[in-house]
């Protein structure tokens, strides 16, 4: 069509009809379908995936606060500000990778015999809501609880805490506007609220298997960095996207489902992109501090934290770089600089499925 | 449990409803109660109710592979929250359809070169007019509709387009959508209202698709 078409409408009836047709080819494999229903319902695990583990965690030492760091990255949570650079002055640029991965000593929890990995993943979400003056930041609280790594049957709620950060303006003022951040409860709208952006990049599709890695999967993983990479890179739609392979390896780590020695593999698979940063001791909004992997496309940067005496993902940031459009609808653009969104994951053993672990 | 049921064959029967099997939970397969007792009876139920059309939900907008894997990640998703579903709140399919949608979004590339490669077929009449019913105008035209039309979707929102899909080709009610959503009824409603009628106006334009 040129510009000097007449302008047409459609009829409801037109639209319709083009959406019936639409895509309209194929229907299901019976036999596919059989199957994937005799997968679900032997989805409960066999015995021997249940995890005997492993080597007793390092006796951790006394938290190390980094006072500046931390106020400065409080203060970023309040108000949406970039901590960009505050992290790189406070945080120890380190002249070799290997050095930083070095000191990375990957361990598991005790797992006893009839009890649960705990993985617990607070996430601040931005929100610049819509044609308003009004922002805020909203946590869901996403829980795993897991008899064991490469266990099938575990068990996963994500839960909007009803904590709001007001960054401008005030809960009256958003009621007056009629806007309803998300209330305290099951997460509704989970995909927007509680899952990392990198997760909603869309640069950054891969195979949910990934997230779900029950037994056959582990076993399935290279034994190698450079092989793990490169099966990572070839399970991407768009494999040479440094991004992408960050992007998956920061969701396989943010399952909390993957056992040490795999996660020691994962770290060095991503010190191998030329693109990704190392710098050691960068602070967390709770104060720890870790070991930070980041990443910068042309939007945003991405950043993954990882406790040195775990190995253990204990922090996930995204920061824009430019405008970011949200293209749900909710967000306006967020201005470069902003945190959009900001996660903190804890880790523990838990006697009962459904439980929180007994401090 | 019948034969179908157990053996997962026949999956475009009608969705089982008999109250008489055991395996049905006393609320029923619309908002069944997921958190007591051996959950693999009830889901067994719920897959051969809503595997096949969920399916066909999926492959029409990332293709039959593709939805054949989510339809797997869903149910398993499914399970694994089972916890959290709330029957006083919704319907199972409103929940399943949202975790669908949510699985969806690793998937918006290749949803959106779907949609371009059927919009760039709009451009191209010999591909449109060849088929059983090149030889109907009507026919011809009514794809040719379907082609312009992928453009205009390509370029939407993926919260319009989820709105939009999930009535038109999910069958979802505004109600299920917005429990699906996350969001008020109030906004599927006005969104919907707002999207077919850009549509209308946005897809006989057609124009040159990229990837």
């Amino acid at each position: 069509m040129t510009d000097d078409t007449p302008r047409q409408l459609w009829s409801e009836s037109d639209l319709d009809e083009a959406l019936s047709l639409l895509h309209n080819e194929t229907g299901p494999d019976e036999s596919r379908l059989a199957d994937t229903r005799a997968l679900l319902l032997r989805a409960e695990p066999p015995p021997e995936t249940h995890m005997r583990l492993v080597a007793a965690p390092s006796p951790r030492g006394t938290h190390r606060w980094r006072p500046v760091a931390a106020a400065v990255t409080a203060l970023a949570l309040m108000t949406g500000a970039t901590v960009i650079a505050v992290r790189g002055e406070e945080s120890t640029p380190v002249a070799s990778r290997q050095s930083a991965l070095d000191g990375i000593h990957a361990t598991d929890p005790v797992l006893p015999e009839g009890q649960y990995l705990y993985i617990a993943d607070r996430h601040w979400k931005r929100t610049n809501a819509k044609g308003t003056p009004i922002a805020y930041r909203s946590e869901c609280l996403s829980e795993t609880w897991s008899p064991g790594f490469g266990a099938a049957d575990f068990g996963q709620t994500q839960t909007m805490t009803g904590r709001i950060q007001w960054i401008s303006s005030t809960a009256q003022d958003a009621e007056n506007y009629g806007l309803n951040p998300p209330p305290a409860g099951p997460a509704s709208n989970a995909y927007y609220y509680c899952a990392p952006s990198l997760r909603r990049d869309m640069d950054n599709e891969y195979p949910t298997r990934w997230l779900s890695p029950r037994q056959a999967i582990l076993d399935s993983l290279p034994h190698t960095a450079q092989d793990l990479l490169a099966t990572l890179r070839h399970s991407l739609p768009i494999s040479e996207a440094e991004s992408s392979v960050f992007s998956l390896a920061g969701e396989m780590l943010g399952t909390g489902l993957y056992p040490a020695s795999i996660r020691t593999r994962l770290y060095q698979a991503l010190a191998l992109l030329p693109q990704v940063a190392i710098t050691t001791d960068a602070a967390l909004p709770d104060g720890r501090t870790g070991t930070e992997f980041s990443l910068a496309t042309s939007t945003k940067l991405f950043a993954l934290t990882v406790d040195p005496r775990t190995g253990q993902l204990i922090g996930t940031r995204t920061t824009a770089l430019q405008d970011l459009p949200d293209y749900n609808d909710i967000s306006d653009d967020l201005k470069p600089g902003t945190v959009v969104d900001e996660s903190v994951l804890t880790y523990g053993v838990s006697t009962k499925r459904g439980e929180k672990p007994v401090r | 449990m019948n034969a179908a049921a157990r053996t997962g064959r026949d999956l475009h029967m009608q969705p089982l409803t008999d109250a008489s099997d055991p395996a049905v939970p006393a609320m029923g397969l619309d908002r069944p109660d997921l958190t007591s007792g051996d959950p693999a009876p009830v889901f067994g139920l719920l897959f051969d109710r809503h595997a096949a059309a969920l399916h066909r939900y999926l492959a029409r907008r990332v293709g039959t592979e593709t939805a054949h894997d989510l339809v797997g990640e869903t149910f398993l998703t499914a399970l694994r929250q089972r916890e959290t579903y709330r029957p006083d709140t919704g319907t199972f399919r409103a929940w399943l359809y949202g975790i669908a949608t949510n699985l969806l979004r690793h998937h918006v590339r290749t949803e959106v070169r779907g949609l371009n490669a059927t919009a760039r077929l709009a451009g191209r009449d010999e591909h449109v007019a060849h088929g059983p019913d090149s030889h109907v105008p009507a026919a011809v035209d009514a794809q040719r509709k379907a082609a312009l039309l992928a453009g205009a979707l390509a370029d939407l929102s993926e919260a319009d387009r989820d709105t939009l899909l999930l009535v038109s080709w999910a069958g979802l009610e505004p109600a299920e959508v917005a429990e699906a959503l996350g969001i008020p009824q109030g906004t599927v409603r006005s969104r919907l209202h707002r999207v077919r009628r850009q549509l209308r106006a946005s897809a006989p334009k057609g124009g040159d698709r990229d990837d």
